[in-house]
């Protein structure tokens, strides 16, 4: 009778064991996270690299998959945020993850729809971070935008034909460590340009390009003691009209780039040789320029710091955005938080950095990581990017724009109309043949006010 | 195997020799009598569908979703196609007028930056609007001309233009960021649009196949010659599409170059969502087929959210019968396809096809739910049908044992080897009777006389010494008149003695009473009456 009921029990459990063996298994559909980001725009993305590497280690063992739907810029990703939010007609669902400046969180409707990491990280998690990173995350006491990776704004030289130019005019590198010296530069360049072909009129080429003049401005003004912000508007305090004055002799005689796009974009096809830029933007520099006549040309690109004002601090703009998470259900919200601590541990933050031409967030990443991983870096363009890196960290005060609900609109409406009067400046001055720059300059700078003050 | 098999011969006669409880045989044969109903109820429930019901059920479903996938693709496929045929139409013409203009023909465009400029510059307002209004993600035009013949790799470089959507999201964005790809950076400026991050001048076909082969090819309609490429990596950047190549035909029949339209991988990923169902994470893919092995990596796939599946993997496929399997290195899928004709002149006679995918790890967790359902009430039923046999077998033994035991232990009475059993109650009469002659003939009495000679016995204890005395008498042959004079009693004292007698040795006459006596002396039992 024992072993019946032996038999029996066996029997029953192994029953049960078939049917809940497979039952388990339930647990191993993944959860799908969707991210929208910036890290690698058009080009190869090392952040979808790392998300392949998360899915296929991490990912799997704990049934998490990252998927990438957009890799735009952060103006875009910016206006698909608040579309989605705002839940305009036609907009995309938000996704779990985006990238975003503080600026575009407090131009959320409702913030709450965040999670606080505080929530996520504890206490030792968080001490980790590099604190001024931190801080910027920060908005209306909730930690909503994790940083990950931060940049600054780096000088970045087409050194191949910037040789060419300094051995013909005399013009070093060096002269390009100040604002003065490099608009000097850029006027002698267009000059030297425009003497290539004398038979045409006007045709200067711009050595100089900056991806953002807003920032140039901002930095600029602040980093000579002026004050570039008054409230919700712009000072325009004498500081700043120096700043314009200088940008502007240069712009009028040809020695600017002032056509929209990026930096990268002139630097690709030759129309420039310098530019300054986000650090980011190391992985979409091309080694290779193009000519109209689709000749081509492999060149060099060389990263040094930002210039800064003669009589001025060293000063430069503090870049690069953090990831918000939206919050939905606790096994979603969960996932997210996952892949983001695993991103941000030294190692994976330091190979995700490095490749795409960051900083990396956390003290332990920097100190340690990073300066090993710098040996690593074979390319010139990306050693002297760390090395400029490493230049600006030591000697440079990094400046972080205010938390201003309008600082987007004001942003677009600068970069906008300042390329646009220089760019009319440039013209009076070749219809005035090649006269009255003073007054060109004062005109444009109070067409240019008018138009802010708006 | 013939050895193994004599080993089981040899086993079952040694088990065949070994002597089996009654009920354990019983049991045995109730069991197997289960085991069959069972296997004949499998085979039927096998034979009218019952098991293969969730295979058909998910064949249906995916039959379904692969219709509507098919149509839908047909039909946007279609719309492209007629809009990149509209735009080659219209960029001949285009091209055409320009060259008339110049007087020359289309290799007098080579080497001509400037002319490729102008042709450019006419055909960009085509392009944008078949960008603006196809449902893709972008549109191109090549020239069948360089801007340098004298440079390295002229011969797979042509002049073109090529128009992207940069922030590609779920849906058709309403405001799309349209990115310079190829073409003159100075007609970009022009309309203030963006380089792409990984621009160039101008196209490399040796990186779209089967583009060269077209525009070597002669015509007289574009409709001729369509196809689809594969799918491409978009060189240096993280994205691939597929295009559409529609030649562009001057009158003459001289292809002046082609045009089309493209559906990138991610744009394909946002048009084709999967679908959440009941079998799990359906994915929509249009791949070509080519040695049994579906070529995800030449082909687009939809979402793939809620799976692995990896668009750079190509599947092996193992036909079935409501299904084919689909296996990638690691994870296996399952689904279906219909092959779909989507270009008028195959490329390396490509065969396309549209599938459906599902994890078929989904499905296992799916079909298991319902087969646990099936086996806990297999097994109930079993347990039960085992504890009623046992019951049976219990009910039906218990009986004849009892009688066995009996027979064991000696008690034969007819009422007592009562089984209820016809059989055995026949061979425990059989064996009564059989027994019941064998003791007769060692001369042993039949029972019920033997009872009746010990009660007849056991009554002469009640009698009194006189009456023992006179008994003695009739034992010893004297009659009732001789007792008076043997005992000094008279006539009716005996008479009085004689009554009791027969009523205390339960006799009603003389006779009896002498047959007894005759029997016992008989059966050599007298002494025992004395």
């Amino acid at each position: 009778m024992k072993k019946i009921r032996i038999i029996f029990m066996i029997t029953v459990i192994s029953f049960f064991c078939a049917g809940c063996s497979n039952i388990s298994k339930n647990d191993e559909a993944p959860i799908t996270i969707t991210i929208w980001h910036v890290y690698g725009g058009q080009v190869d993305s090392p952040l979808n690299d790392l998300i392949d590497q998360f899915n296929q280690t991490v990912g799997k063992e704990k049934h998490i998959n990252v998927q990438v739907t957009s890799v735009s810029n952060t103006n875009t990703i910016h206006e698909l945020v608040l579309a989605s939010a705002n839940k305009e007609p036609g907009a995309p669902e938000l996704p779990d993850i985006f990238i975003s400046y503080p600026k575009t969180v407090l131009a959320l409707p409702d913030d709450s729809i965040l999670i606080d990491y505080k929530d996520y990280f504890s206490d030792d998690e968080l001490s980790a971070f590099i604190p001024v990173f931190l801080e910027e995350g920060i908005v209306n006491g909730r930690l909503v935008v994790l940083p990950v990776a931060k940049s600054t704004e780096i000088m970045f030289v087409n050194k191949t034909i910037f040789d060419r130019f300094s051995q013909s005019t005399g013009v070093t590198m060096d002269d390009l460590n100040t604002w003065e010296g490099l608009y000097e530069a850029a006027e002698i360049y267009a000059e030297w340009t425009d003497a290539q072909t004398p038979d045409v009129f006007g045709d200067a080429k711009a050595m100089f390009v900056h991806d953002y003049y807003f920032n140039y401005f901002q930095v600029g003004v602040e980093s000579t003691q002026g004050n570039f912000f008054d409230g919700n508007t712009l000072a325009f305090d004498p500081a700043f009209e120096k700043t314009w004055e200088l940008l502007a002799r240069a712009a009028i005689k040809g020695g600017i780039w002032l056509k929209g796009g990026y930096a990268t974009e002139s630097l690709r096809t030759g129309d420039s040789i310098v530019s300054v830029a986000s650090s980011a933007s190391v992985l979409y520099y091309s080694d290779v320029v193009t000519y109209p006549d689709n000749t081509s040309e492999d060149i060099t690109i060389v990263s040094r710091p930002c210039p800064v004002f003669e009589e001025g601090e060293k000063m430069v703009m503090q870049r690069g955005a953090g990831f918000c998470a939206v919050k939905s259900t606790p096994e979603k919200e969960q996932a997210s938080i996952t892949f983001l601590k695993w991103l941000v541990e030294p190692k994976h933050n330091v190979e995700f950095v490095t490749k795409a031409g960051y900083m990396p967030v956390t003290k332990e990443a920097f100190e340690n990581e990073l300066p090993e991983a710098i040996k690593e870096l074979k390319s010139v363009k990306y050693s002297s990017l760390y090395q400029a890196y490493m230049d600006t960290q030591r000697n440079y005060k990094f400046y972080v724009p205010p938390q201003l609900d309008s600082y987007l609109d004001i942003e677009m409406a600068f970069e906008d109309n300042v390329r646009t009067q220089l760019e009319l400046g440039r013209r009076y001055y070749l219809a005035n043949n090649k006269a009255s720059i003073d007054k060109i300059i004062s005109d444009r700078f109070d067409e240019f006010k008018e138009m802010m003050e708006q | 195997m013939l050895k193994k098999l004599k080993q089981i011969q040899a086993l079952n006669a040694l088990a065949k020799k070994r002597s089996v409880g009654m009920q354990r045989k019983l049991m045995l044969y109730w069991v197997s009598m289960i085991l069959v109903i069972f296997a004949a109820v499998i085979f039927l429930l096998s034979v009218t569908g019952i098991f293969s019901r969730d295979d058909k059920q998910f064949h249906e479903v995916v039959e379904v979703h692969l219709i509507n996938t098919k149509d839908r693709l047909e039909g946007h496929l279609e719309n492209l196609t007629a809009q990149s045929l509209n735009l080659s139409k219209e960029l001949s013409r285009e091209i055409e007028e320009t060259l008339m203009q110049e007087g020359i023909s289309m290799e007098d465009v080579n080497d001509d930056p400037e002319l490729l400029f102008r042709i450019q510059e006419a055909v960009y307002p085509f392009v944008r609007t078949t960008l603006q209004t196809a449902d893709c993600n972008g549109a191109y035009a090549i020239l069948n001309a360089t801007t340098n013949t004298n440079l390295d790799g002229s011969n797979h470089s042509r002049s073109g233009i090529h128009l992207r959507y940069s922030n590609l999201s779920a849906g058709q964005p309403v405001t799309p960021t349209v990115v310079y790809f190829r073409g003159i950076p100075d007609i970009a400026r022009q309309k203030n649009i963006e380089l792409h991050n990984r621009w160039n001048l101008e196209f490399d076909i040796d990186q779209i196949p089967g583009c060269g082969e077209l525009l070597k090819t002669s015509l007289n309609r574009p409709a001729e010659g369509y196809f689809w490429s594969t799918r491409i990596d978009l060189k240096n950047t993280w994205e691939s599409t597929m295009l559409l190549c529609v030649p562009i035909v001057g009158s003459d029949g001289t292809i002046y170059g082609v045009c089309g339209v493209e559906i990138g991988a991610l744009y394909f990923q946002f048009s084709y969502p999967n679908t959440e169902g009941q079998f799990g994470s359906a994915v929509s893919v249009l791949a070509p087929i080519k040695d049994n092995r579906l070529l995800l990596s030449k082909g687009l796939i939809g979402n793939v959210s809620g799976t692995y599946l990896d668009a750079s993997e190509d599947l092996l496929i193992h036909q079935g019968y409501y299904y084919n399997e689909y296996n990638a290195s690691d994870e296996q899928y399952i689904g279906l396809h219909q092959i779909i004709s989507i270009s008028n002149k195959e490329v390396n006679d490509t065969t396309w096809v549209v599938a459906i995918l599902m994890p078929q790890e989904n499905y296992i967790i799916y079909t298991a739910s319902i087969r646990q359902t099936w086996i806990i009430f297999a097994m109930i039923l079993f347990l039960i049908l085992l504890a009623f046999s046992f019951f049976l077998a219990r009910k039906f033994v218990k009986p004849i044992i009892l009688s066995l035991k009996r027979f064991q232990q000696g008690e034969i009475t007819e009422q007592s080897i009562y089984s209820g059993i016809s059989e055995v109650d026949e061979l425990a009469e059989f064996l009564n009777a059989r027994a019941r002659n064998q003791r007769l003939e060692q001369g042993e009495l039949p029972p019920n006389i033997a009872d009746l000679f010990d009660q007849f016995i056991e009554r002469k204890n009640s009698l009194t010494e006189a009456e023992r005395n006179i008994l003695r008498y009739y034992i010893d042959g004297y009659e009732i008149a001789d007792i008076p004079e043997l005992a000094f009693i008279s006539m009716s004292t005996v008479r009085k003695h004689n009554r009791n007698i027969y009523d205390k040795l339960g006799v009603t006459s003389r006779d009896e009473l002498m047959l007894y006596i005759d029997l016992l002396r008989r059966c050599d039992r007298i002494q025992e009456l004395i």
